[in-house]
């Protein structure tokens, strides 16, 4: 089985991941203690997963779901029996008030 | 005596009346109490007065479901009312989920009944199950070793004889691989075979659910309760359910194994790998199989493909869980899943997201063509598991690197969704066990249980049971 291969990867440098940045987008702090760490971790992957660039995908589509469904419909009815009640909503939340979720602050005043 | 028979022979003496369910039950929790201790393949448990009630309910039953009796785990990524469900990390300690899994529901509807929730790498991040904030399982064939992971609690309960079969997981080898070192038989199903309602996610167009059992028939006889659609999963295949059972025992005469040389060269291979490739080869033989060699020069893209891919999705999955709703917060996330998450959102985000993970995608359309031509030139395939067998606890968690390349054959079957059979097919000289696998076309579940089947009916790995000292 033949694979396309690009002809110029070498010239691609490899990016370094922004440990801080990439971590507030996906909303984790981490501690200064592990970022070190981690950004040498990281770094590591990266040269391992850039592998993929190599492939020529000129015209190829991506594929999302390899066993391909469409269109997965159901009726538009209340299934009574997967009601939760708000009890059982509520019930794992460390903080609620008055049958409410609580959340952090998203706004400072 | 009960210990060592499968779920068939199990099935027919309650069937007959020659045992209850009382009596097996009363023996599993006499090997669980004698090493669970030890072994910890179980996050949270039923205790032995609990299920015995159960069990007795059920010997007074009249109508008997297809799995009546018959003890089994869940691993701790299903939802149970009845348990906790911790994904393996403390960010959802004592959480107590409002419903149930639809595979559990479904377990339970024909009379099986849930033991315990299985030890599992966090949020299925990881080949160890060391990955975790609760004990570490260990290897019931050489306690200094790991039960692989991420369903290594489930496949090591098997083969200690701490439960009949197993529901694990399976995203990049979460079944197989535990199945291989714990010599049991574990099967990744077909995408959408097995609905994943209730299954805490890790990537979702990867995760699979799927039986480990100690042989082929005893998987067959788990999946054709749990397979079938379901409509709250719409990702659920509505592909009929066969009668997995009954095609057990048919001839394999002219059917072939495709073989692909190019994986045997590695140097970080063991020679207990090809040994156990040759010796499996050998057998189907004898069995009128044709052995076929083929190329598939993709797969060794299949590491770069899979930690793209899956540490996206995890990235999005693992969003909900903020502390608001449910569980703690996020600071709770060990390093292997914050690398993983940290991974996967710089992927995805602006400026990366074509060269990576569109980029991946395209690759798994490559990779869907290549395994579909592959299999126009043979029934199955046969490959390696793992490189090597488990390794000393310590050796993966320890070094991220070496813990993705334990992956190395597992990982292409999913992004394809093509189903596969890990079982047990040698044993190294230090009495380690080591698997194979057959992967097959999309919903050939019952070909590949069928091959497996015959294959131990004139083997015996899958017989071998680990010596365990007592507490």
């Amino acid at each position: 089985m033949w694979l396309m291969l690009k002809n110029d990867t070498t010239s691609q440098s490899q990016p370094q991941i922004d440990v801080g940045h990439t971590a507030s987008l996906a909303n984790l702090i981490i501690p200064q203690a592990m970022k070190d760490n981690l950004s040498d971790q990281l770094d590591e992957v990266l040269q391992m997963v850039s592998t993929i660039k190599e492939l020529e995908t000129e015209g190829i589509e991506e594929t999302h779901h390899a066993v391909l469904m469409t269109n997965v419909w159901r009726e538009d009815e209340v299934e009574v029996d997967r009601v939760l009640s708000q009890d059982e909503a509520l019930r794992n939340a460390i903080n609620t008030y008055n049958g409410y979720f609580m959340v952090p602050a998203v706004l400072e005043n | 005596m009960t210990d060592d028979l499968s779920i068939v022979d199990i099935r027919k003496r309650l069937n007959l009346g020659e045992t209850s369910v009382v009596e097996v039950v009363s023996r599993l929790y006499d090997r669980i109490d004698a090493h669970e201790p030890k072994l910890s393949t179980m996050v949270s448990s039923h205790s032995r007065d609990v299920v015995l009630e159960k069990a007795a309910q059920l010997d007074r039953k009249k109508t008997k479901g297809a799995l009546f009796g018959i003890p089994f785990t869940l691993k701790e990524s299903y939802l149970t009312k009845d348990l906790p469900t911790t994904a393996g990390s403390k960010v959802l300690e004592g959480f107590m989920s409002p419903y149930n899994a639809t595979v559990y529901q479904k377990l339970i509807d024909q009379d099986a009944i849930l033991i315990g929730k299985t030890s599992m790498d966090a949020w299925g991040h990881g080949a160890s199950s060391e990955n975790t904030d609760y004990k570490v399982v260990l290897n019931p064939h050489d306690v200094t070793r790991s039960a692989g992971g991420s369903s290594g609690g489930a496949a090591a309960g098997v083969t200690a004889g701490l439960s009949m079969f197993a529901v694990g997981e399976d995203t990049g080898g979460s079944i197989r691989n535990p199945a291989s070192w714990n010599g049991v038989t574990g099967l990744k199903v077909t995408y959408g075979r097995v609905s994943r309602y209730g299954c805490i996610a890790y990537a979702s167009s990867f995760d699979t659910v799927g039986p480990i059992a100690r042989s082929a028939a005893d998987c067959a006889l788990v999946l054709e309760t749990m397979a079938g659609h379901d409509s709250k999963d719409a990702t659920c295949a509505t592909h009929e359910v066969e009668p997995y059972s009954d095609g057990l025992s048919q001839s394999l005469k002219g059917k072939t194994i495709g073989v692909i040389p190019s994986l045997l060269d590695s140097e970080s291979l063991d020679p207990s790998v090809s040994i156990a490739m040759n010796d499996a080869l050998e057998v189907f033989d004898d069995m009128g199989v044709r052995v076929k060699e083929v190329d598939f020069d993709l797969l060794k893209y299949g590491l770069a493909l899979y930690y793209l891919i899956a540490p996206s999705e995890t990235s999005s999955n693992l969003g909900r869980y903020d502390g608001v709703r449910f569980g703690l917060d996020r600071s709770y996330f060990s390093q292997e899943s914050m690398r993983r998450i940290l991974i996967g959102t710089f992927a995805l985000s602006a400026g990366y997201y074509d060269a990576y993970y569109r980029q991946a995608q395209k690759v798994r359309t490559l990779l869907i063509d290549a395994y579909k031509k592959t299999l126009d030139e043979c029934d199955v395939l046969l490959m390696p598991v793992t490189p090597t067998p488990a390794p000393k606890i310590g050796d993966l968690i320890n070094d991220p690197m070496t813990n993705m390349l334990a992956d190395y054959f597992t990982v292409t079957q999913n992004p394809a969704g093509v189903p596969s059979l890990a079982f047990p097919a040698k044993y190294t000289t230090s009495g380690l066990p080591m698997g194979l696998q057959l992967t097959g076309r999309l919903f050939s579940e019952g070909l590949l249980l069928n091959m497996v089947h015959q294959f131990q009916q004139v083997t015996e790995y899958h017989k071998v049971r680990p010596v365990m000292a007592d507490n």
